[in-house]
């Protein structure tokens, strides 16, 4: 069974268009949403929320159709931490963890408390002083203390410092111990997502360029770093993108299969190969 | 059971779990019938991607060094290891049988061969 | 529902404060016709809870959680017609302590007919509110105002008149066709809400 299912959907407002988005996360996966600003992982998020409907296709999220009116009720397995929503910022953790007892069928009160120490987020303060960070730890202590079983994640490590953002990766990594649980995560913060997915998928300009597994990925590039004639005796379908230092030097990330296994190669990060997909993308 | 993954190497991550865990396996660390941690468990201990140890599990099961018994897990299989050894051991051979043709050809002496062995050996020790 | 309500109360809890000071501050005052203003006001809150709801963008949130639109819609009315109410009963009951001290008449009738002009107030403009949000809707606010102005005005010299006539006699028909019309607008508005609600998706 998968937790998401995008078939053929299309969502246009003014210029910006979502087109033929296909996009499937496996039951017990975590899904990478990597893409430029304004590509499309915010829209695609709110269309599988149904905060947006599609103009045409389906998506189906825990089994269900998104347009279906009891799709609502599914929201009670679903754990969402959104970049720049959230709740009006006049009001406490304490009402927070108040409101959402009523919200939530699961909500476990103990598990949001022990969060809330956990971060160690003050319980009665307004949370319009709380930082950007702390801000995040709140909404993450939300999403997982109603035993979801999916988590929609958008830049949900933006603004942590990096040994939050590494206990916050912890959660999530534990989170999928379960078999039944699964994430979405979209985040520009790449190696977050190079520690954690299992797969990648990168939108670019409304459009799903590919989603693939990661170690995949990272097997199937390399970077070479040589001269300018050593990149010009490779084949030009084995380059993804090159870039020259002025120098006579070049670094290129090429496609491991179809070079020598003679050279020497160097092993990418996620960051490489997505950086070198767009300029590649951008460049044909 | 002992797994040190790196992500530095150029080697495949499920190629690094398959043969540790067929290296232990050929060593009798790991015993017939032991049972291995789950996929999933595996994975999240490890901080590694679920599919990459499904894969590593699935080559080390049609090689026939794991046994997958649904609903209980997986378990190290009953293998005649000294059918194995004996494989390896004709591996060894035809690769040494190579290299001595290698260092025939450039004129390296039986000796030097054998010091080389004996340092590369040190080194893969340290 | 509960859920949506508790918020806004946390959020509005400030707002609620300082309109049951007013009341109070209002109810000494000898003519007893400045309560009109609170009760009206108190239709003006749903507003300052949707102006919160937006600058925090709840409404991407909330469409994330077990909400249907139609609790969303609704629970706004409801607070209206809930702080409407809350405002009508305590200012009664102010007046009512405070003024048979001073030995003077309260305008329960007239404060009654203010808060059904209040729900009124709300199910006339809280449709344009959820299908251009708060900010885009500045016109519906000028609207709003006007209308509470204009009731608040109107209700003044209704009561000006019926004390000019003696004690509290507002005329019957109003008692009895404003909450009827208020209900009758209310109903209609509801669904219209949630209609244009689901166009912005």
């Amino acid at each position: 069974m998968n937790a998401i299912e995008f078939n053929h959907v299309n969502k246009s407002f003014g210029s910006f268009a979502i087109e033929d988005l296909n996009l499937t996360v496996p039951t017990g996966t975590i899904c990478g949403l990597v893409g430029e600003n304004g590509a499309g992982k915010s829209t695609s998020i709110k269309l599988l929320l149904n905060a947006l409907r599609p103009d045409s296709g389906t998506i189906q999220v825990l089994g269900m159709d998104t347009c279906d009116p009891a799709y609502v009720a599914v929201k009670n397995d679903i754990g969402v931490v959104l970049d720049d929503a959230w709740l009006p910022e006049t009001i406490t953790a304490k009402q927070v963890g108040s409101i959402m007892a009523d919200t939530y069928i699961n909500w476990d009160s103990a598990l949001y408390e022990s969060y809330l120490t956990r971060f160690s987020l003050p319980r009665d303060k307004k949370f319009k002083d709380f930082s950007r960070g702390m801000r995040m730890k709140l909404s993450i202590a939300v999403a997982l203390s109603h035993d979801p079983k999916l988590l929609v994640l958008d830049e949900a490590t933006a603004g942590l410092d990096p040994i939050v953002r590494d206990e916050v990766v912890e959660l999530f990594n534990e989170f999928t111990r379960e078999e039944t649980h699964s994430i979405l995560i979209s985040s520009h913060i790449l190696s977050d997502l190079e520690k954690l997915c299992d797969y990648i998928a990168f939108i670019h300009e409304g459009r799903l360029l590919f989603c693939e597994e990661k170690d995949r990925l990272l097997e199937e590039y390399a970077i070479f770093v040589g001269t300018t004639e050593q990149a010009d005796s490779l084949l030009p379908e084995a380059i993804v993108h090159r870039e020259g230092n002025g120098l006579g030097g070049v670094r290129a990330m090429v496609r491991r299969s179809q070079v020598p296994a003679t050279l020497t190669l160097e092993k990418p990060t996620m960051e490489d190969i997505i950086l070198n997909l767009v300029k590649g993308a951008k460049r044909s | 059971m002992q797994l040190v993954i790196r992500n530095t190497t150029d080697q495949p991550i499920y190629d690094q779990l398959c043969q540790q865990i067929k290296a232990q396996i050929i060593a009798g660390a790991l015993k017939p019938g032991d049972a291995l941690p789950s996929i999933r468990g595996l994975a999240k201990d490890l901080k590694i991607s679920v599919i990459t140890t499904k894969r590593a599990y699935d080559e080390l099961e049609s090689e026939g060094f794991l046994n997958t018994i649904p609903g209980k897990g997986c378990f190290v299989a009953e293998k005649d290891l000294a059918l194995v050894r004996e494989h390896r051991l004709r591996e060894m051979e035809e690769k040494l049988t190579s290299a001595i043709e290698l260092a025939r050809s450039c004129d390296v002496s039986e000796q030097e061969l054998l010091s080389l062995i004996h340092a590369l050996y040190e080194e893969a020790n340290l | 529902m509960k859920a949506l309500l508790k918020k806004d109360f946390y959020v509005l809890w400030n707002s609620m404060k300082a309109l049951l000071l007013l009341i109070v501050i209002f109810s000494l005052i000898p003519s007893g016709f400045q309560n009109v203003f609170a009760v009206l006001y108190a239709a003006m809150l749903p507003y300052s809870a949707l102006a919160y709801d937006e600058r925090s963008h709840w409404d991407q949130m909330a469409a994330a959680m077990p909400y249907s639109t139609r609790d969303i819609i609704r629970s706004k009315y409801v607070l209206g017609w809930i702080t409407s109410a809350g405002a009508f009963l305590f200012s009664t009951m102010i007046q009512l302590v405070v003024r048979s001290y001073l030995k003077m008449p309260t305008p329960v009738s007239l404060l009654f007919v203010s808060m059904c002009i209040s729900w009124a107030i709300i199910a006339i403009t809280l449709p344009f509110m959820f299908r251009w949000g708060v900010e885009k809707a500045r016109l519906t606010m000028v609207l709003i105002i006007a209308l509470v102005c204009g009731a608040a005005g109107a209700l003044t010299s209704i009561a000006t008149m019926s004390v000019a006539i003696g004690g509290d006699k507002i005329p019957c028909p109003l008692i009895v066709g404003a909450p009827v019309a208020a209900i009758v607008i209310n109903l209609i508005s509801m669904p219209l809400s949630e209609k244009w609600y689901e166009r912005r998706k």
